[in-house]
C-alpha cells in the first residue's frame, strides 16, 4: 500500500479480518482488490487524515498491552473483538471516531468490490421494474 | 492569463444554478451573454451505464465531493453533496414536495410568501414530469412502509417523482443509468444550453468581486473535457449568481473578502441529520429493484421533531450505517435481497454556531454540533422505525442506539429498554446528511441574514445567491423543489436587473 507503512498495513490486515470476517478466508486477488480500494481512499483525503489514520492504527496496536501484556495483532481473536467493542462503545471521542473510520474504510474496501454484491443476495439490474413482481 | 466577457456569471449547476440559467436563457437571443461555471464533470451516457456490480464507489467519485463521505469538523457527520453538470440533482431521488406553509411562516423572510413559492414549485415540477408511480410499480420495501405506518395509524403520504421512462433501476443516489431522472442535467441545463447559455464543466470559482470571476479550469480523469482550456481564467460578469450549494456559496463569498459586512454569512448551517436504518425479513422481498423512495411519514414531524422516508440503499452504504462488525454484521449483510430500509431525517434548529468557515487554503469547513432535541429526535426515530418494520412483519431488526446488535420481533414491546440514550453517541453510530441548507441565509437585518428575500447580497447589487444556502432554517421536506422555486425568484429579479441596466 502506498500510503500506509508495512507496519500500519500489516495492523489494518488484522482488524480487517475482525471486522469482516469473510476477509480471513479471501482469495489473494480479493486481498489486492481491498488494499486498492483503501489506497485510494486516503489518497483522495488530505494528508492530515491520512496522517490521523496511521496514527489510530498504531494506537489501535498499543492499546491493549496494558490490559492483555501484547499488541493488538498478537492477541487472540476474542480478545481483539473485546478490543473493537470497547473502542466502538466505551472509548473516548477521538478513539471512538478514529475506529469509525477504520470500519468505514474495511467496509469501503470489501462491501464495494463488484466481485461481493452476489454473495450478499444483491443482484441489481438497470431494468429493475421487471423483476419487481417476478 | 486569459480574460472572458459576459453578462451573466452563474457558479454551479445544480437545483439552483440550473434553473437560474433556464430562467435567463431567452435572454441570450437579445444578445445577453450568460455562462454557467460547474466544478464537475459532465459523464457521457456511457459513463452513466456503468455496470451494478461495483458501481457504488465508481459512480460515487465521480459525482460526490469526496465520495459523498465529506466529514464536519467534529467528524461526527459526512455530508453528501453532488460535483456534476446537473450538481446534486444528478444524485438525488427525485422526491418532490412543495414546502408547507406552516415552514416558510417559520422563516419568516419578509418578503417571501408560501403562495409564491408553491406556484413557481408547481411551475418547476411541472418542468420536471412530477408524477405519483402506479402501483404496480412500487416495490416490498416501500408497500410494507406504507401498509404497516397505516396499520400504526402514522400519517404516511407517497412521494411524487421527477422520472420520466423510470425503469426501476434503483440507483438514483448514483447517477440514473437510464437518463430517466429528471435533474438539471436532463431538463434546465440543456434547455440554457439550446438557447445560448454557456455551460462550462470542470471549472472551480476561486474568487469572485464586482465585475469579475477567478476560476480554475482542471479536467478529470472522467467524463467529457471542459469546453474551456485548462488553466486560470478571469470572467468579466456584470452580475454573478452564486449556486454552488450550502457548503460551497459560503466557503466562496468568505475567501472572497467582499466589501460589504456580513456577520452571518456561513452561519445558521442545518442539515437534516440522517439514520438509516434497516429491518429483516424472513423472506426476501423486492427492495433494489424498482424506484427506492415513494413514500414518507411526516407524523411525527411537529411532535418528535423527525420525517421517515422509505429508501434503499448499497452495499457498502448499508455496512457502514450498521453499529457493529463481525459475525453479526456480516450475517445481516449477507442478507440484503431481505432487508427494508428507514431514512430517518432530523429536523434540526438553525443555530449560528452550526456554520461553514474556511481554512488556510480558502477550502471550506463545517462546523456542526448535535443538540440534545436532535439526539433525542433520532432516538424516538429509530423507536418508531422499529415499530414500522415490526408491523410490516419484519424478524428482527437492527437499531443504531441498540444494546444489542440485533432486536428480535418477540422483543418489540421492550424496545424503550432496547433502543437507549447511552448508545446514542456521535462517533459511534453513522450519522449522514444529503440536506444541506443555510449558510446564506434570506432575511432583512444584515446582522442576522446574508440574502434580502430575492437572493441578492446585501449591499452588493451585483451579487445573488441561488441555492439552499438560502434557506434561514431548515426547509423539514426534501429541499430540491424549494430551492428551484427559490431560484426561479433570483432569475426573475436578475432578468429586471439586467432590463433595468439596458434601460440606463
Amino acid at each position: 500500500m502506498h500510503h500506509l507503512s508495512a507496519r500500519c498495513a500489516a495492523i489494518l490486515d488484522v482488524a480487517a479480518t475482525d471486522i469482516v470476517p469473510e476477509l480471513a478466508a479471501a482469495s489473494p486477488e480479493r486481498w489486492d482488490a481491498f488494499h486498492a480500494i483503501v489506497d485510494l481512499a486516503l489518497e483522495e483525503r488530505p494528508r492530515g487524515v491520512r496522517r490521523q489514520f496511521a496514527v489510530f492504527l498504531l494506537a489501535l496496536a498499543l492499546l491493549p498491552l496494558g490490559r492483555f501484556g501484547a499488541p493488538y495483532p498478537r492477541l487472540a481473536a476474542e480478545r481483539r473483538r473485546r478490543v473493537l467493542q470497547w473502542l466502538q462503545d466505551r472509548a473516548p471521542g477521538r478513539l471512538r471516531q478514529g475506529f469509525w473510520g477504520l470500519k468505514t474504510l474495511v467496509f469501503m474496501g470489501y462491501y464495494s468490490q463488484g466481485a461481493v454484491a452476489g454473495e450478499l443476495a444483491y443482484r441489481p439490474s438497470f431494468s429493475g421494474n421487471e423483476h419487481l413482481h417476478a | 492569463m486569459r480574460e472572458r466577457n459576459y453578462d451573466v456569471v452563474i457558479v454551479g449547476s445544480g437545483a439552483g444554478g440550473g434553473t437560474v440559467a433556464k430562467e435567463l436563457a431567452p435572454l441570450c437571443r437579445e444578445g445577453a451573454r450568460i455562462a454557467v461555471l460547474e466544478w464537475g464533470a459532465k459523464l457521457t451516457e456511457e459513463e452513466f451505464a456503468c455496470p451494478p456490480e461495483g458501481r457504488e464507489l465508481a459512480m460515487a467519485r465521480k459525482l460526490y465531493f469526496e465520495s459523498g463521505g465529506v466529514f464536519n469538523a467534529e467528524r461526527t457527520m459526512t455530508m453528501a453533496f453532488g460535483r456534476a453538470y446537473g450538481g446534486s440533482t444528478v444524485v438525488y431521488t427525485g422526491t418532490s414536495l412543495i414546502i408547507p406553509e406552516r415552514t416558510v411562516a417559520r422563516w419568516a423572510v419578509p418578503g417571501l410568501v408560501s403562495e409564491d413559492l408553491a406556484r413557481r414549485s408547481r411551475k418547476v415540477m411541472q418542468e420536471n414530469n412530477v408524477h405519483f408511480l402506479e402501483e404496480e410499480a412500487l416495490n416490498d420495501n416501500n408497500r410494507l412502509f406504507r401498509d404497516a405506518c397505516e396499520r400504526l395509524g402514522y400519517r404516511v403520504e407517497q412521494f411524487p417523482i421527477n422520472v420520466k421512462g423510470c425503469r426501476g433501476a434503483g440507483l438514483c443516489n448514483l447517477g440514473c443509468p437510464n437518463a430517466a431522472k429528471q435533474g438539471t442535467n436532463r431538463v434546465q441545463l440543456p434547455a440554457a444550453e439550446r438557447q445560448g447559455v454557456e455551460v462550462v464543466t470542470n471549472c472551480k470559482v476561486l474568487r469572485i468581486a464586482e465585475g469579475e470571476v477567478l476560476a480554475r479550469v482542471a479536467n478529470p480523469p472522467w467524463g467529457l473535457p471542459s469546453a474551456w482550456e485548462e488553466g486560470e481564467v478571469r470572467v468579466k460578469a456584470r452580475i454573478i449568481v452564486v449556486a454552488a450549494g450550502a457548503v460551497n456559496s459560503p466557503a466562496l463569498l468568505l475567501r472572497s473578502h467582499l466589501p460589504v459586512r456580513l456577520p452571518a454569512l456561513g452561519r445558521y448551517f442545518t442539515a437534516h441529520p440522517a439514520l438509516i436504518l434497516v429491518g429483516e425479513h424472513e423472506r426476501p422481498i423486492s427492495n433494489y429493484f424498482g424506484h427506492p423512495k415513494s413514500f414518507y411519514c411526516d407524523h411525527f414531524a411537529e411532535s418528535h421533531g423527525f420525517l421517515l422516508e422509505t429508501c434503499m440503499y448499497f452495499p457498502f452504504t448499508t455496512a457502514k450505517n450498521l453499529v457493529g462488525f463481525g459475525p453479526e454484521h456480516s450475517e445481516l449483510m449477507r442478507r440484503m435481497d431481505r432487508l427494508q430500509m428507514i431514512l430517518v431525517l432530523a429536523v434540526d434548529p438553525a443555530l449560528p454556531d452550526n456554520r461553514v468557515t474556511i481554512d488556510a487554503s480558502g477550502e471550506p469547513v463545517v462546523h456542526y454540533r448535535f443538540t440534545e432535541g436532535v439526539l433525542d429526535s433520532l432516538l424516538e426515530s429509530m423507536k418508531a422505525s422499529a415499530r414500522i418494520f415490526f408491523a410490516a412483519g419484519a424478524r428482527r431488526i437492527h437499531a443504531p442506539a441498540g444494546e444489542r446488535f440485533f432486536i428480535e420481533a418477540h422483543e418489540a414491546p421492550r424496545l424503550d429498554a432496547l433502543i437507549t440514550r447511552r448508545r446514542l453517541l456521535p462517533g459511534r453510530i453513522s450519522i449522514a446528511s444529503a440536506h444541506l441548507m443555510g449558510g446564506c441565509r434570506m432575511g432583512d437585518d444584515p446582522d442576522t441574514s446574508v440574502t434580502d428575500a430575492w437572493g441578492q447580497v446585501h449591499g452588493l447589487p451585483w451579487l445573488y445567491v441561488a441555492d439552499g444556502s438560502l434557506f434561514p432554517r431548515c426547509s423539514e421536506i426534501n429541499p430540491y423543489v424549494t430551492i428551484m422555486a427559490l431560484a426561479d425568484r433570483v432569475a426573475e429579479r436578475v432578468r429586471s436587473r439586467l432590463v433595468e441596466g439596458k434601460a440606463a
